[in-house]
Protein backbone atom coordinates (compact mmCIF):
# COMPACT_ATOMS: atom_id res chain seq x y z
CA UNK A 1 0.00 0.00 0.00
CA UNK A 2 1.21 3.52 -0.75
CA UNK A 3 1.91 5.98 2.05
CA UNK A 4 -1.37 7.84 1.62
CA UNK A 5 -3.47 4.70 1.43
CA UNK A 6 -1.85 3.37 4.55
CA UNK A 7 -2.62 6.55 6.48
CA UNK A 8 -6.26 6.38 5.43
CA UNK A 9 -6.91 2.65 5.85
CA UNK A 10 -4.71 1.64 8.76
CA UNK A 11 -6.96 3.19 11.42
CA UNK A 12 -9.99 1.36 10.02
CA UNK A 13 -9.00 -2.01 11.45
CA UNK A 14 -5.33 -2.49 12.19
CA UNK A 15 -4.96 0.62 14.34
CA UNK A 16 -8.59 1.28 15.15
CA UNK A 17 -8.97 4.23 17.56
CA UNK A 18 -11.56 2.50 19.75
CA UNK A 19 -10.57 -1.15 19.50
CA UNK A 20 -6.77 -0.77 19.55
CA UNK A 21 -6.00 2.72 20.84
CA UNK A 22 -8.98 2.64 23.29
CA UNK A 23 -9.88 6.28 22.58
CA UNK A 24 -13.31 7.86 22.37
CA UNK A 25 -15.15 5.26 24.44
CA UNK A 26 -17.35 7.85 26.16
CA UNK A 27 -19.41 8.83 23.13
CA UNK A 28 -19.49 5.21 21.99
CA UNK A 29 -21.56 4.50 25.11
CA UNK A 30 -23.82 7.49 24.90
CA UNK A 31 -25.10 7.74 21.36
CA UNK A 32 -25.30 4.12 20.22
CA UNK A 33 -28.76 3.08 21.36
CA UNK A 34 -30.14 3.89 17.89
CA UNK A 35 -28.61 3.64 14.41
CA UNK A 36 -29.93 6.99 13.24
CA UNK A 37 -28.34 9.09 15.97
CA UNK A 38 -25.18 7.05 15.64
CA UNK A 39 -24.89 7.77 11.92
CA UNK A 40 -25.33 11.51 12.44
CA UNK A 41 -22.72 11.39 15.20
CA UNK A 42 -20.31 9.45 12.97
CA UNK A 43 -20.69 11.87 10.06
CA UNK A 44 -20.11 14.83 12.41
CA UNK A 45 -16.99 13.24 13.85
CA UNK A 46 -15.62 12.42 10.38
CA UNK A 47 -16.09 16.03 9.24
CA UNK A 48 -14.76 17.55 12.45
CA UNK A 49 -11.74 15.29 12.80
CA UNK A 50 -10.80 15.60 9.12
CA UNK A 51 -11.06 19.37 9.14
CA UNK A 52 -9.43 19.89 12.53
CA UNK A 53 -6.46 17.80 11.44
CA UNK A 54 -6.29 19.73 8.16
CA UNK A 55 -6.38 23.18 9.75
CA UNK A 56 -4.03 22.33 12.57
CA UNK A 57 -1.57 20.85 10.10
CA UNK A 58 -1.81 23.95 7.91
CA UNK A 59 -0.80 26.28 10.73
CA UNK A 60 1.56 23.83 12.44
CA UNK A 61 4.65 25.78 11.38
CA UNK A 62 3.35 29.05 12.82
CA UNK A 63 2.04 27.63 16.05
CA UNK A 64 4.08 28.75 19.08
CA UNK A 65 4.53 25.64 21.21
CA UNK A 66 3.65 27.48 24.42
CA UNK A 67 0.02 27.92 23.37
CA UNK A 68 -0.18 24.93 21.05
CA UNK A 69 -2.90 23.06 22.96
CA UNK A 70 -5.03 26.15 23.40
CA UNK A 71 -4.96 26.86 19.68
CA UNK A 72 -5.80 23.26 18.87
CA UNK A 73 -8.74 23.29 21.27
CA UNK A 74 -9.98 26.61 19.87
CA UNK A 75 -10.02 25.20 16.35
CA UNK A 76 -11.72 21.98 17.46
CA UNK A 77 -14.30 23.83 19.52
CA UNK A 78 -15.09 26.14 16.61
CA UNK A 79 -15.70 23.19 14.29
CA UNK A 80 -17.84 21.41 16.86
CA UNK A 81 -20.02 24.45 17.53
CA UNK A 82 -20.58 24.95 13.81
CA UNK A 83 -21.48 21.27 13.39
CA UNK A 84 -23.88 21.51 16.33
CA UNK A 85 -25.54 24.60 14.86
CA UNK A 86 -25.95 22.91 11.48
CA UNK A 87 -27.52 19.82 13.04
CA UNK A 88 -29.89 21.99 15.07
CA UNK A 89 -30.93 23.86 11.94
CA UNK A 90 -31.37 20.97 9.53
CA UNK A 91 -31.99 17.88 11.69
CA UNK A 92 -34.00 19.15 14.62
CA UNK A 93 -35.49 15.83 15.75
CA UNK A 94 -32.09 14.17 15.80
CA UNK A 95 -30.48 17.12 17.54
CA UNK A 96 -32.99 16.69 20.36
CA UNK A 97 -31.92 13.08 20.80
CA UNK A 98 -28.21 13.82 20.54
CA UNK A 99 -28.67 16.76 22.94
CA UNK A 100 -25.33 17.52 24.57
CA UNK A 101 -23.34 14.81 22.87
CA UNK A 102 -22.52 16.78 19.73
CA UNK A 103 -21.07 19.51 21.91
CA UNK A 104 -19.13 16.86 23.79
CA UNK A 105 -17.25 15.92 20.61
CA UNK A 106 -14.91 18.71 21.77
CA UNK A 107 -13.79 16.44 24.58
CA UNK A 108 -13.62 13.32 22.42
CA UNK A 109 -10.10 12.12 23.05
CA UNK A 110 -9.64 10.93 19.46
CA UNK A 111 -9.76 14.47 18.11
CA UNK A 112 -7.14 16.12 20.28
CA UNK A 113 -5.25 12.82 20.24
CA UNK A 114 -4.89 12.82 16.45
CA UNK A 115 -4.10 16.53 16.38
CA UNK A 116 -1.25 16.06 18.84
CA UNK A 117 -0.02 12.72 17.54
CA UNK A 118 -0.25 13.37 13.82
CA UNK A 119 -1.35 16.78 12.56
CA UNK A 120 1.34 18.83 14.31
CA UNK A 121 4.08 16.84 12.59
CA UNK A 122 2.66 16.07 9.15
CA UNK A 123 1.61 17.97 6.00
CA UNK A 124 -2.04 18.93 5.47
CA UNK A 125 -3.19 16.27 2.98
CA UNK A 126 -1.74 13.45 5.04
CA UNK A 127 -3.33 14.91 8.18
CA UNK A 128 -6.69 15.18 6.48
CA UNK A 129 -6.50 11.53 5.46
CA UNK A 130 -5.39 10.51 8.93
CA UNK A 131 -8.34 12.39 10.42
CA UNK A 132 -10.88 10.85 8.06
CA UNK A 133 -9.35 7.38 8.52
CA UNK A 134 -9.45 7.54 12.30
CA UNK A 135 -12.96 8.96 12.38
CA UNK A 136 -14.06 6.21 9.99
CA UNK A 137 -12.45 3.60 12.22
CA UNK A 138 -14.34 5.10 15.16
CA UNK A 139 -17.53 5.05 13.09
CA UNK A 140 -17.13 1.38 12.16
CA UNK A 141 -17.09 0.37 15.81
CA UNK A 142 -19.93 2.73 16.71
CA UNK A 143 -22.11 1.40 13.92
CA UNK A 144 -21.48 -2.21 14.97
CA UNK A 145 -22.44 -1.37 18.55
CA UNK A 146 -25.52 0.58 17.48
CA UNK A 147 -26.59 -2.21 15.13
CA UNK A 148 -26.54 -4.76 17.96
CA UNK A 149 -28.12 -2.39 20.48
CA UNK A 150 -31.01 -1.23 18.36
CA UNK A 151 -31.76 -4.71 17.03
CA UNK A 152 -31.65 -6.47 20.37
CA UNK A 153 -32.89 -3.57 22.47
CA UNK A 154 -35.93 -2.59 20.43
CA UNK A 155 -36.19 -5.05 17.54
CA UNK A 156 -35.66 -2.25 15.03
CA UNK A 157 -33.00 -0.99 12.62
CA UNK A 158 -32.97 2.68 11.59
CA UNK A 159 -36.49 2.85 13.01
CA UNK A 160 -37.86 0.03 10.84
CA UNK A 161 -39.26 -2.94 12.71
CA UNK A 162 -37.19 -6.05 12.04
CA UNK A 163 -38.39 -8.27 14.85
CA UNK A 164 -41.92 -7.40 15.92
CA UNK A 165 -41.99 -6.85 19.69
CA UNK A 166 -44.58 -8.53 21.90
CA UNK A 167 -46.08 -5.17 22.89
CA UNK A 168 -47.19 -4.68 19.29
CA UNK A 169 -48.50 -8.18 18.83
CA UNK A 170 -45.29 -9.80 17.60
CA UNK A 171 -43.11 -12.52 19.08
CA UNK A 172 -39.94 -10.71 20.15
CA UNK A 173 -39.37 -9.62 23.74
CA UNK A 174 -36.96 -6.67 23.54
CA UNK A 175 -33.99 -6.81 25.87
CA UNK A 176 -34.12 -3.49 27.69
CA UNK A 177 -30.54 -3.81 28.91
CA UNK A 178 -29.34 -3.09 25.39
CA UNK A 179 -30.92 0.35 25.49
CA UNK A 180 -28.85 1.26 28.54
CA UNK A 181 -25.23 2.41 28.47
CA UNK A 182 -23.70 -0.67 30.19
CA UNK A 183 -24.61 -2.87 27.22
CA UNK A 184 -22.26 -0.79 25.07
CA UNK A 185 -19.50 -1.56 27.55
CA UNK A 186 -20.03 -5.29 27.04
CA UNK A 187 -20.20 -4.97 23.26
CA UNK A 188 -17.11 -2.76 23.03
CA UNK A 189 -15.31 -5.17 25.33
CA UNK A 190 -16.07 -8.02 22.94
CA UNK A 191 -14.98 -5.93 19.97
CA UNK A 192 -11.70 -4.95 21.64
CA UNK A 193 -11.05 -8.59 22.53
CA UNK A 194 -11.70 -9.70 18.93
CA UNK A 195 -9.54 -6.90 17.54
CA UNK A 196 -6.60 -7.61 19.85
CA UNK A 197 -6.80 -11.29 18.99
CA UNK A 198 -6.65 -10.61 15.25
CA UNK A 199 -3.86 -8.06 15.52
CA UNK A 200 -1.82 -10.36 17.77
CA UNK A 201 -2.16 -13.15 15.23
CA UNK A 202 -1.01 -10.91 12.40
CA UNK A 203 2.01 -9.73 14.38
CA UNK A 204 3.10 -13.25 15.33
CA UNK B 1 10.81 37.31 14.19
CA UNK B 2 11.65 34.44 16.49
CA UNK B 3 9.12 31.60 16.61
CA UNK B 4 8.68 31.67 20.37
CA UNK B 5 8.77 35.42 21.05
CA UNK B 6 5.99 36.78 23.26
CA UNK B 7 4.75 39.20 20.67
CA UNK B 8 4.46 36.51 18.05
CA UNK B 9 2.62 34.19 20.41
CA UNK B 10 0.22 36.98 21.19
CA UNK B 11 -0.39 37.86 17.56
CA UNK B 12 -1.00 34.25 16.52
CA UNK B 13 -3.40 33.73 19.41
CA UNK B 14 -5.23 36.91 18.43
CA UNK B 15 -5.53 35.88 14.78
CA UNK B 16 -6.79 32.39 15.61
CA UNK B 17 -9.26 33.71 18.16
CA UNK B 18 -10.59 36.39 15.81
CA UNK B 19 -10.97 33.96 12.93
CA UNK B 20 -12.70 31.32 15.06
CA UNK B 21 -15.07 33.75 16.71
CA UNK B 22 -15.94 35.13 13.30
CA UNK B 23 -16.79 31.64 12.05
CA UNK B 24 -18.83 30.71 15.13
CA UNK B 25 -20.86 33.92 15.18
CA UNK B 26 -21.30 33.68 11.42
CA UNK B 27 -22.75 30.19 11.71
CA UNK B 28 -25.01 31.25 14.58
CA UNK B 29 -26.36 34.27 12.68
CA UNK B 30 -26.85 32.45 9.37
CA UNK B 31 -28.55 29.42 10.89
CA UNK B 32 -30.65 31.19 13.50
CA UNK B 33 -33.78 31.71 11.35
CA UNK B 34 -33.87 28.01 10.51
CA UNK B 35 -33.42 27.01 14.12
CA UNK B 36 -36.14 29.40 15.26
CA UNK B 37 -38.45 27.93 12.65
CA UNK B 38 -37.74 24.42 13.94
CA UNK B 39 -38.51 25.52 17.47
CA UNK B 40 -41.74 27.14 16.37
CA UNK B 41 -42.81 24.03 14.47
CA UNK B 42 -41.95 21.91 17.50
CA UNK B 43 -44.12 24.13 19.67
CA UNK B 44 -47.05 23.97 17.27
CA UNK B 45 -46.63 20.23 17.03
CA UNK B 46 -46.86 20.00 20.81
CA UNK B 47 -50.05 22.03 20.86
CA UNK B 48 -51.49 19.47 18.45
CA UNK B 49 -50.13 16.55 20.45
CA UNK B 50 -51.75 17.87 23.62
CA UNK B 51 -55.00 18.28 21.72
CA UNK B 52 -54.76 14.75 20.34
CA UNK B 53 -54.63 16.01 16.74
CA UNK B 54 -51.18 14.78 15.89
CA UNK B 55 -50.91 11.61 13.86
CA UNK B 56 -48.19 10.39 11.57
CA UNK B 57 -48.10 12.51 8.44
CA UNK B 58 -50.20 15.35 9.88
CA UNK B 59 -49.49 18.69 8.22
CA UNK B 60 -48.78 20.72 11.34
CA UNK B 61 -49.11 24.18 9.77
CA UNK B 62 -52.40 23.33 8.10
CA UNK B 63 -54.06 21.86 11.18
CA UNK B 64 -52.68 24.67 13.31
CA UNK B 65 -54.43 27.24 11.11
CA UNK B 66 -57.80 25.76 12.08
CA UNK B 67 -57.16 26.53 15.74
CA UNK B 68 -58.67 29.64 17.31
CA UNK B 69 -56.13 31.60 19.29
CA UNK B 70 -57.24 34.09 21.92
CA UNK B 71 -55.31 35.69 24.73
CA UNK B 72 -56.28 35.38 28.36
CA UNK B 73 -55.71 38.38 30.58
CA UNK B 74 -54.29 36.94 33.80
CA UNK B 75 -55.54 39.82 35.95
CA UNK B 76 -59.13 40.05 34.84
CA UNK B 77 -59.69 36.63 33.30
CA UNK B 78 -61.05 38.31 30.17
CA UNK B 79 -60.31 37.54 26.54
CA UNK B 80 -57.95 39.97 24.83
CA UNK B 81 -55.88 40.20 21.67
CA UNK B 82 -52.23 39.37 21.08
CA UNK B 83 -49.70 37.80 18.77
CA UNK B 84 -48.63 34.24 19.44
CA UNK B 85 -45.31 34.56 17.61
CA UNK B 86 -44.51 37.66 19.59
CA UNK B 87 -45.49 35.90 22.81
CA UNK B 88 -43.15 32.94 22.34
CA UNK B 89 -40.30 34.87 20.74
CA UNK B 90 -40.23 37.48 23.49
CA UNK B 91 -41.22 35.12 26.26
CA UNK B 92 -38.35 36.16 28.57
CA UNK B 93 -39.19 39.85 28.38
CA UNK B 94 -42.93 39.29 28.65
CA UNK B 95 -42.62 37.04 31.67
CA UNK B 96 -40.29 39.28 33.66
CA UNK B 97 -40.60 42.81 32.28
CA UNK B 98 -43.12 45.58 32.75
CA UNK B 99 -45.94 43.59 31.20
CA UNK B 100 -45.60 40.76 33.70
CA UNK B 101 -47.32 40.02 36.98
CA UNK B 102 -45.11 39.40 39.99
CA UNK B 103 -46.17 36.53 42.18
CA UNK B 104 -45.89 36.63 45.93
CA UNK B 105 -44.08 33.75 47.62
CA UNK B 106 -47.38 32.23 48.65
CA UNK B 107 -48.88 32.43 45.19
CA UNK B 108 -45.79 31.15 43.44
CA UNK B 109 -46.21 27.41 43.94
CA UNK B 110 -44.81 26.60 40.49
CA UNK B 111 -41.55 28.39 41.30
CA UNK B 112 -41.60 30.85 38.39
CA UNK B 113 -41.62 34.25 40.21
CA UNK B 114 -43.61 36.16 37.60
CA UNK B 115 -45.87 35.44 34.64
CA UNK B 116 -46.81 37.35 31.49
CA UNK B 117 -50.00 39.33 31.94
CA UNK B 118 -51.47 37.96 28.71
CA UNK B 119 -51.14 34.32 27.74
CA UNK B 120 -52.35 32.65 24.54
CA UNK B 121 -55.10 30.03 24.70
CA UNK B 122 -55.62 27.63 21.82
CA UNK B 123 -59.24 26.75 21.20
CA UNK B 124 -60.40 23.82 19.11
CA UNK B 125 -63.96 23.95 17.81
CA UNK B 126 -66.26 21.27 16.47
CA UNK B 127 -67.56 21.67 12.92
CA UNK B 128 -70.73 23.33 14.29
CA UNK B 129 -68.65 25.93 16.10
CA UNK B 130 -69.19 24.58 19.61
CA UNK B 131 -66.27 24.22 21.98
CA UNK B 132 -64.23 21.03 21.56
CA UNK B 133 -61.00 21.46 23.50
CA UNK B 134 -58.98 24.21 25.12
CA UNK B 135 -55.19 24.04 25.14
CA UNK B 136 -53.15 26.27 27.41
CA UNK B 137 -49.40 26.68 27.84
CA UNK B 138 -48.10 25.72 31.27
CA UNK B 139 -44.67 25.88 32.82
CA UNK B 140 -43.06 25.42 36.19
CA UNK B 141 -39.92 24.33 38.00
CA UNK B 142 -39.04 20.67 38.08
CA UNK B 143 -35.94 19.37 39.79
CA UNK B 144 -33.29 20.98 37.55
CA UNK B 145 -35.11 23.01 35.01
CA UNK B 146 -38.21 24.91 34.07
CA UNK B 147 -40.53 22.51 32.27
CA UNK B 148 -42.54 24.02 29.43
CA UNK B 149 -45.59 22.24 28.14
CA UNK B 150 -49.20 22.34 27.06
CA UNK B 151 -52.30 21.06 28.80
CA UNK B 152 -55.48 20.29 26.87
CA UNK B 153 -58.89 20.26 28.53
CA UNK B 154 -62.20 18.92 27.23
CA UNK B 155 -65.11 21.30 26.64
CA UNK B 156 -66.21 20.99 30.28
CA UNK B 157 -62.94 22.81 31.16
CA UNK B 158 -62.34 20.19 33.81
CA UNK B 159 -61.44 16.86 32.18
CA UNK B 160 -57.84 16.50 30.99
CA UNK B 161 -57.61 15.58 27.34
CA UNK B 162 -53.82 15.54 27.04
CA UNK B 163 -50.55 16.95 28.31
CA UNK B 164 -47.09 17.37 26.76
CA UNK B 165 -43.80 18.96 27.67
CA UNK B 166 -41.74 20.39 24.84
CA UNK B 167 -38.79 21.80 26.70
CA UNK B 168 -37.19 20.67 29.94
CA UNK B 169 -33.87 19.41 31.27
CA UNK B 170 -34.94 16.83 33.84
CA UNK B 171 -32.80 13.74 34.43
CA UNK B 172 -33.06 11.44 31.41
CA UNK B 173 -34.71 8.14 32.37
CA UNK B 174 -36.13 9.49 35.65
CA UNK B 175 -37.69 12.95 35.62
CA UNK B 176 -37.20 12.99 31.86
CA UNK B 177 -39.95 10.39 31.73
CA UNK B 178 -42.46 13.26 31.76
CA UNK B 179 -42.06 12.76 28.01
CA UNK B 180 -43.07 9.11 28.31
CA UNK B 181 -46.19 8.52 26.15
CA UNK B 182 -47.55 5.95 28.59
CA UNK B 183 -47.35 8.35 31.51
CA UNK B 184 -48.88 11.15 29.49
CA UNK B 185 -51.67 8.79 28.54
CA UNK B 186 -52.45 8.18 32.23
CA UNK B 187 -53.57 11.84 32.39
CA UNK B 188 -56.36 11.43 29.90
CA UNK B 189 -59.82 11.56 31.44
CA UNK B 190 -58.60 12.80 34.82
CA UNK B 191 -60.41 15.76 36.34
CA UNK B 192 -58.78 18.96 37.53
CA UNK B 193 -61.37 20.51 39.83
CA UNK B 194 -63.47 19.32 42.69
CA UNK B 195 -65.94 21.78 44.25
CA UNK B 196 -64.20 24.66 42.50
CA UNK B 197 -60.76 23.84 43.89
CA UNK B 198 -57.85 22.31 42.00
CA UNK B 199 -57.90 18.72 43.24
CA UNK B 200 -55.63 16.97 40.76
CA UNK B 201 -52.66 15.44 42.53
CA UNK B 202 -49.77 13.15 41.71
CA UNK B 203 -49.46 10.32 44.20
CA UNK B 204 -46.93 7.58 44.83
CA UNK B 205 -48.31 4.20 43.86
CA UNK B 206 -51.91 3.23 43.25
CA UNK B 207 -53.57 6.33 41.87
CA UNK B 208 -57.31 6.08 42.43
CA UNK B 209 -60.29 7.98 41.11
CA UNK B 210 -60.56 10.96 38.82
CA UNK B 211 -58.17 13.26 40.62
CA UNK B 212 -55.04 11.17 41.10
CA UNK B 213 -52.14 10.35 38.80
CA UNK B 214 -49.30 7.95 39.50
CA UNK B 215 -46.00 9.73 40.07
CA UNK B 216 -42.88 8.88 38.08
CA UNK B 217 -40.74 6.36 39.89
CA UNK B 218 -37.41 7.79 40.97
CA UNK B 219 -38.54 11.31 40.24
CA UNK B 220 -40.43 12.58 43.29
CA UNK B 221 -39.28 16.17 42.85
CA UNK B 222 -40.06 16.34 39.15
CA UNK B 223 -43.49 14.83 39.85
CA UNK B 224 -44.12 17.37 42.59
CA UNK B 225 -43.03 20.09 40.16
CA UNK B 226 -45.58 18.93 37.61
CA UNK B 227 -48.30 18.77 40.27
CA UNK B 228 -47.53 22.29 41.45
CA UNK B 229 -47.40 23.53 37.87
CA UNK B 230 -50.90 22.22 37.26
CA UNK B 231 -52.09 23.57 40.60
CA UNK B 232 -50.77 27.02 39.79
CA UNK B 233 -51.95 27.33 36.20
CA UNK B 234 -55.40 25.94 36.85
CA UNK B 235 -55.79 28.05 39.99
CA UNK B 236 -57.17 31.55 40.50
CA UNK B 237 -53.86 33.30 39.90
CA UNK B 238 -53.67 31.98 36.35
CA UNK B 239 -56.32 30.42 34.13
CA UNK B 240 -58.92 29.69 36.83
CA UNK B 241 -60.72 33.02 36.39
CA UNK B 242 -60.53 32.84 32.62
CA UNK B 243 -62.12 29.41 32.58
CA UNK B 244 -64.94 30.59 34.85
CA UNK B 245 -65.68 33.45 32.46
CA UNK B 246 -65.50 31.11 29.51
CA UNK B 247 -67.99 28.74 31.06
CA UNK B 248 -70.36 31.65 31.69
CA UNK B 249 -69.91 33.21 28.24
CA UNK B 250 -69.58 30.32 25.83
Amino acid sequence: MTGYGKILFNPLFKNNPIAIQILGICSALAVTSKMQTTLVMCISVICILGLSNLFISMIRKFMPSSIRLIIEMTIIATLVIIADQIIKAYMFEISKQLSVFVGLIITNCIILGRAEAFAVNNPPIKSLLDGIGNAAGYSIVLIQVAFARELIGSGELLGFTIMKPVTEGGWYTPNGLFLLAPSAFFLIGVIIWAAKLTVAKEDA
Amino acid sequence: MQRESDLRTFIIALIVAALCSFLVSGAAVVLKPLQEKNKELERKKNVLIAGGLMEEGTDVEKVFKSIDIVFADMKTGQKTEGSVDRYFNNFKQLSTGASSIDLSKKEDIAGIRSIPSKIPVFILRNSDGSLDKVIVPIYGSGLWSTMYGFLALESDLNTVSGITFYEHAETPGLGGEIDNPRWKKSWEGKEIYENGEVALSIVKGGAKGEHQIDSLSGASLTSRGVENTIKFWMGDNAFGQFFENMKGGA
